[in-house]
Parts: structure tokens; sequence; C-alpha cells
């Protein structure tokens, strides 16, 4: 599955705008905020730019798609960039309705052919929403912890329960958390949840 | 052999049925794979019904696997779809219902397949809602339309109904309902009493609440959720925490801060004890308006940003209950910048709409913040005061 990344010069926009992705339920995102992090990515399938940084990247264009990401229809980037291959601007000054109706159009520009999926279902294959969610290589111990955290116990009385120190469960709950792709205790335990981990 | 899972903890009636229906097995004869499946698909549907939804999922899909029916493989998506339905995950609710609907498409369809279609509609249809997807849920609507003559079980057509109540919703973006919305909530009421069935008496009360709430008839609206409570008796906690969380948001939008600290106390409770995360997010909203409210602000952005984040994780469309509170937070605390990006995500076109003077504010501070600009305090306060006056913070 390819991702969307987005390059914008300020980090808090370019969070924004990954949040409103996340409303769309389009999770695979990277923002960057330095172009020189910027390499040709086949896994990405759209690139989102700040007009700010468009000269730094442009001689870096890689394979993926890109978008241009401006704050005024006047932006003397825009020619330029469309010139260059750009799918489309985006204008953000008017809030994030633009944005979500071009990701929109891409998102379906990248949908599986409906006969795919036909044939996917006429396999005889579990349905792919039945597939547990990976328990992503968790050690017994990070699996017993995240456990706990799904059982509402706080990390002080977790460090209690396995005869531990508060600051070794924090090492574990921050593992789980990178091997789980989660930011917070909060999205961990849903992941934990849909692992049916509470049910284990 | 598909065995029965662990069923100890539900009511002992429920034990009594889903084992006397197990049993059937037994008097089905080797090789008669249909007759199998379908007490299988018996015993799913009262696991379902159990609130067991995994474990019905498991049913599901073992007789999924060995179906070589397209008909029975699209009605048993459509029952996952449902049973996602039920868990909350609309993102995967909607892609099953969708799919299921494929299937069908597939699939020869007689004038006997017509009331099968029409719910397999219906599941997607309420998928698409929570999706917050307006245009395939009217695409969907206009369709069950053109089936909905041929539909003669009550209960089928009153799901129609339902369905056509949150397609006035969504188009409308929960603000500012016609009178359409209420005409049509009475009407579905009506069809609901006839029924004598508590959950659909109370989704009917709560749904009308629902409505009113967003006309701002806080009065009215209250009074219908009360009605719905008498039904629920502590019974449903989906829909019972729906309507406590919404009683609470009706008294914050009164500016009574005793009586929505009251309401998001008692949904608080019912949240942590049915294990609702979704609805956590929006008591945590609710805990972070009582916060910012009487200036502990500290607290009030430590539940708003966990509100947000749950609310974000379950694509909740009334995220505006943890952002209005976060930016009177990040407007104390001088970070005008992070409260930028918390106001992009207002004018989201799938979430809550708000009354024109706040949407204007809010745009203003957005252009601002886009372009860099260093007066962001103006604009945030200005956003802030907005959000005051018209009942929103």
């Amino acid at each position: 599955m390819k991702k969307i990344r987005i390059l914008h010069s300020r980090h808090s926009v370019g969070q924004a705008l990954k949040n409103c992705l996340h409303e769309m339920n389009i999770n695979d995102v990277d923002v960057l905020s330095d172009p020189q992090e910027l390499v040709d990515g086949n896994e990405y399938y759209l690139t989102l730019l700040d007009s700010v940084l468009y000269k730094n990247y442009f001689p870096k264009s890689s394979a993926s798609d890109f978008s241009l990401l401006v704050t005024s229809d006047e932006d003397p980037n825009i020619s330029a960039a469309l010139n260059a291959g750009a799918v489309s601007f985006i204008n953000i000054a008017k809030g994030p309705a633009q944005f979500v109706l071009h990701i929109e159009r891409m998102e379906s520009k990248h949908a599986d052919e409906p006969s795919e999926l036909v044939r996917t279902f006429s396999d005889k294959t579990v349905h792919p929403s039945l597939l547990p969610v990976e328990v992503n290589n968790l050690t017994k111990k990070e699996i017993e912890i995240l456990k706990m955290m799904l059982a509402g116990k706080h990390l002080k009385l977790i460090a209690s329960e396995t005869d531990t120190t508060y600051e070794t469960v924090r090492t574990h709950v921050k593992r789980v958390y990178k091997k789980l792709g989660v930011m917070s205790a909060s999205e961990a335990i849903i992941k934990a949840m849909k692992m049916n981990l509470d049910k284990k | 052999m598909k065995l029965l899972p662990d069923i100890s903890g539900l009511s002992a009636d429920a034990q009594t049925l889903i084992r006397n229906s197990y049993r059937q097995i037994g008097e089905v004869g080797d090789g008669e794979l249909d007759e199998v499946n379908a007490v299988l698909e018996n015993v799913a549907d009262l696991l379902d019904q159990s609130g067991m939804h995994n474990e019905s999922r498991d049913f599901y899909n073992h007789i999924y696997i060995q179906s070589n029916d397209l008909l029975a493989k699209a009605r048993l998506l459509r029952k996952i779809s449902a049973s996602f339905n039920a868990q909350r995950e609309y993102q995967i609710a909607q892609q099953v219902s969708e799919e299921a609907l494929l299937l069908m498409r597939q699939a020869h369809i007689l004038t006997e397949n017509i009331p099968e279609l029409f719910e397999t509609l219906t599941v997607c249809a309420y998928a698409n809602y929570f999706a917050s997807k307006p245009k395939r849920l009217h695409q969907l609507i206009a369709e069950m339309r053109s089936y909905f003559p041929g539909i003669s079980d009550q209960s089928v057509r009153l799901r129609f109904y339902f369905v056509v109540m949150l397609n006035i919703l969504l188009r409308n973006r929960w603000y500012m309902l016609p009178e359409e919305a209420i005409t049509h909530g009475e009407f579905y009421l009506q069809l609901a009493l006839e029924t004598k069935n508590w959950n659909t008496i109370a989704t009917a009360y709560s749904g009308l609440a629902f409505c009113h709430l967003w006309r701002e008839e806080f009065e009215v609206c209250r009074k219908k959720f009360e009605v719905a409570f008498d039904y629920l008796q502590n019974r449903n906690y989906d829909l019972l925490l729906t309507a406590q969380v919404y009683t609470a948001v009706s008294f914050r939008m009164q500016n009574n801060i005793s009586m929505t600290e009251r309401w998001t106390a008692i949904s608080k409770e019912v949240a942590e004890k049915s294990n609702n995360i979704n609805y956590q997010g929006l008591v945590y909203a609710n805990l972070a308006w009582i916060n910012a409210k009487r200036n502990n602000l500290l607290y009030a952005e430590e539940f708003a940003k966990k509100g947000f984040e749950i609310c974000l994780t379950f694509r909740n469309p009334m995220l505006y209950l943890c952002i209005f509170p976060l930016l009177k937070c990040l407007l104390k605390g001088s970070q005008y910048d992070d409260a930028g990006g918390y106001n992009f995500l207002l004018l989201h076109p799938s979430l809550k709409s708000f009354p024109e003077p706040l949407n204007e504010k809010i745009s203003a501070m957005n252009a601002a913040w886009v372009e860099g600009r260093n007066d962001l305090r103006c604009y945030l306060e200005d956003v802030v005061t907005e959000a005051e006056l018209s009942n929103y913070f």
C-alpha cells in the first residue's frame, strides 16, 4: 500500500494536514519539514509540497505524483510547478475543503478496481476484515503490559504488579508503541482491542 | 465442526437459546452442508444479538469460506458489516457492506431477493453515515426508495426511515436542521411506538432528541432524551451513552457548568463500564470544557488532547467539542501556531458545521495562520470569543 508524504516548511501545518487525512481514514502519511529528508520514494503515490520549498524540492523530483500547497491563487510557483508535472495546486488558506476534495480524487484513482474485488471474494479465502490484526512481534512481556493497559491500569500500578521499576515499564511501553506504530496509550489500547488481546 | 465459544458470561436465557440452537446440528445428517451452515448461521445471529460480535463474525466467516452461493456470501458479509457497525467499527463496516452490495449485484437478483438487497443497502447506508460520506448515502437512499414499495417487513421499513433521518443530519452537517428533520423524527417515533419494542422506541426518542439538539431546542431535546432513558432502563449502553453525552452537550450549549458536570460524570461511568472508547473521547471533551470554563487550564488541556486523539481516531464529526476548549488553553499559553493547526480542522467538510459569524472568525484565523503571520493572537481571541457567544464554547 503506497503512502502520502507531506513536505511543509512548518511542521504545525504538515501535522494539521496529516490530521485532516486521518479524519478521512488515510493513516499512512509521513510529514517532513526538511527538503534534505526527501529521497526518491517508490513507497509514496503522492507528495504534497509546500510552495515555499518548491525550488529546493524540484531538482529531486521523485516517482510519485506531486501537488503544490499554496496559500494564494496568485502564488508565483503555481505555473512553474504545473509545467513541471504537478498534478494540481491546493490552496489551504480557505481551510481543508479543497485539500479533502483533491485527496478523495487521488484516492479513487488509486483504489482497487471492482473486478479485483470480485476476484478476491470469489476465492475461498478468509475475508480481509476478519483477519486478526498482527501482534506485531510483541514479546511476552510487552503483551502482558499491553493487556494490563487495556485493563485500565496505569504504569505505576503495572510496575508494582509485575515487580519491575516504573522506568522499565516505560521502556517496554515505548517499544510497544513503536512496534504497533502508535503514538499514545489510547491508540495502543484501540489496537490491542482490535487484536482481541482482552480475550486472549 | 465449529465449536461453540464460551458463552458463560451471557444471561441464562441467552445461553439456553444459543445451546438449543447449536444442538440442532446433531439432528442434521452428515454431508448436509447447507443445513449445518443454516444452523451455524442461526447460532451466529444469536451470538451477535447477545453482543458477542467477534465470536459471531468467526461463525459467519466459517460459513462464508464454505459457501459457493453468491447471495449467501453477500448476506454473510452484510451480517458481518452490521456486526462491525454495532461495535462502532464504521470504516470496516462501510468497506464490508460495499463489498456485500457488490456481490449482490453479481448475483441474479430475483423478486424474492429484493428484501435481502434492501437490507444490504440499509446496512451500507448506515455505515456510510458514520463514515461521513453524504453523496454515497444519498445514492443508496435513492436506490432504496425504488425498492421500498415491495418491502412489507415493518422492522425493515423502520430501519429505512432511520437511515433517512441520518441522511438529514449528514446533509445539514448537524447544524440548524430544517423542520423536515422533526417531522420525519415524529413520524418515525409513531411507527416505533407501534412496535412496542423498548429498544426501537428508545432509538426513536433519542433520534428525535438529537434532531432538536442541532436545532438548538434544548428543553425539548432533553425531554425526549428523558423518555428514552425511561425506556432504556440501563440497557443498550451504546444508546444510553449517546443520550447521556448529548444531554451533557445540551447543557454545555447553555453554558450550564454544573449540569454539564453532572451528566458528564454519569456518562463517564457508563463509558468506562462498557469500555466504549469512542464515547470516552466525548466524555473527555466535556471534561475539558468544564475545566476550561473554571479556568483549570492544565486539566482542560490534558482532557481536550486526550479527547481529540480519540475523536480523531474514531473520525467523530463532533471534534469541535474537544477543539474549542483546547483553543482557549492554547490562547492562554500563547501557543498560537499549534492553535492554528486545530483551528484548521474545524473547517473540515466532514465535521459539524457552525453559525456563519463563527465560521468567519475561524476562516480569518486560518488565513492568517497558513500565511505564517505574527498577529495570530488577535485572530485566536476572536475565534474563542465568538465560540463563547454562539454557545459552542
